[in-house]
């Protein structure tokens, strides 16, 4: 881990020791820790509470010492953590567009060690491809809140999502959160008892996809947190985590693409659902968009680091 | 294809767009008009602004509010919880006025999302 520099002092002694966090293993197919570099440098530009964590491992910082600059790296993060994953099998099938698929590997198991690992008191722990693109999410440093996150969702037709998995863990089960961003105070009993609870739930993985009926076999940390509310909230619909500030989460559907890196903004290319070969452009400016379709960022990396310069 | 088909398909398409440009500007400024004060979150929206004005004139201070949570929180200065409400308002929604006079001008989808 590497020293507070000075600007991280000046940031911690006006906000606290508040910060966003960012876990990022690579695999065959995505440079996560080049996504991760991206989606800081967004946090570095739009918010104040911007002192930037990255877990990953070795393997990972030794590809990407090839693929980036450390000079990029070290401006991107302010604390760097290794961190092994436990390696266990969780193959996913990713999407490019509705026409390109691929499948590998998806390391998410150790996401719930968070609260032991981040260096912050307060902390916003972001996915790699959610890019914050205004400064609504300072604002939950100075609530009394100690956990929130997404509790809902929209696509960039501004509308819920199509699939029943994204909306509920099955047709008639709890509804789904997101953990593509969770902020918590990691001195807060409540929290600790749900990152405890989140481990509980993906130690015994089987058990919990038997018991909340959902027939998915990969570990998705959005149906772990929303088991683990479900269950400290009396097992009831959730009144226990509140929403981010901006709420609904807009996101990028992996078969939607960007289409171009405005000035200003992003022009997205957003299929239909249910027709997927017609699409509408969407001009997405000032909003947090979670872009899903991590090949589109990746083929745009260059332009989209100009945005957060 | 009938032209006359294609123009109306062209225009059914633009539509779709406004529709949906104009529906990520009203929730920006909805967003925008999220306030925090005494570390809760509030929206600053007309009925809100009013009741603190009604309760600051008529001189109850403090005096308690819900929060978005339904939380309730004691105001304890009026006159600062009043001008952060009404300066997120006017932000918000003096944005919220631009984009939808742009949108207002644009009659093809390239205009609408500034292809040209």
């Amino acid at each position: 881990m590497k020293n507070l520099k000075k600007q991280e002092a000046l940031n911690a002694s006006l906000n606290g020791n508040n910060g966003v966090i960012f876990f990022a293993y690579n695999n065959e197919q995505i440079d996560y820790i080049r996504l991760a570099i991206l989606a800081a440098s967004a946090v570095k530009k739009h918010m104040k509470n911007n002192q930037t964590c990255l877990i990953t491992d070795k393997s990972s910082l030794d590809w990407n010492s090839k693929s980036t600059t450390s000079k990029v790296l070290d401006k991107a993060f302010d604390h760097i953590i290794t961190e092994e994953p436990e390696h266990k099998s969780n193959i996913r099938k990713f999407y490019d567009s509705p026409w390109t698929t691929f499948e590998c590997q998806f390391e998410n198991w150790n996401k719930n060690d968070v609260i032991k690992l981040t260096p912050f008191d307060k902390t916003l722990m972001l996915d790699v491809d959610f890019l914050v693109n205004n400064n609504f999410l300072d604002i939950i440093f100075k609530l009394d809140e100690t956990l929130m996150l997404y509790t809902d969702a929209i696509t960039l037709r501004n509308e819920p999502p199509f699939h029943t998995l994204e909306r509920r863990l099955h047709k008639k089960g709890i509804p789904m959160l997101w953990s593509t961003a969770i902020y918590f105070d990691k001195n807060d009993e409540v929290v600790q008892l749900f990152f405890e609870l989140w481990g509980h739930i993906k130690d015994n993985w089987d058990f919990y996809r038997y018991l909340y009926g959902f027939s998915t076999k990969i570990y998705r940390t959005d149906f772990a947190v929303s088991i683990a509310t479900h269950m400290l909230n009396g097992f009831v619909e959730n009144t226990l985590v509140k929403p981010l500030p901006d709420n609904p989460m807009k996101y990028v559907e992996p078969k939607d693409d960007i289409q171009d890196v405005l000035s200003d903004g992003i022009r997205c290319l957003s299929h239909k659902p249910d027709e997927e070969w017609q699409h509408i452009f969407v001009n997405s400016k000032n909003e947090n968009l979670h872009i899903m379709n991590k090949k589109a960022i990746d083929r745009n990396w260059d332009k989209l680091m100009r945005l957060y310069e | 294809m009938d032209d006359r088909l294609e123009r109306a398909l062209d225009f059914s398409n633009f539509r779709l767009t406004l529709h949906n440009q104009k529906q990520s500007a009203k929730q920006r400024a909805e967003n925008m008009l999220q306030v925090q004060y005494s570390n809760s979150l509030f929206k600053a929206d007309q009925t809100l602004i009013n009741f603190v004005k009604t309760m600051r004139d008529e001189g109850y201070t403090p005096f308690v509010v819900s929060d978005v949570h339904d939380n309730p929180v004691q105001i304890e200065d009026s006159e600062i919880f009043l001008e952060k409400l009404i300066s997120a308002y006017a932000s918000a929604m003096n944005e919220y006025i631009i984009s939808h006079e742009k949108f207002k001008k644009a009659r093809s989808i390239k205009r609408l999302v500034e292809w040209e």
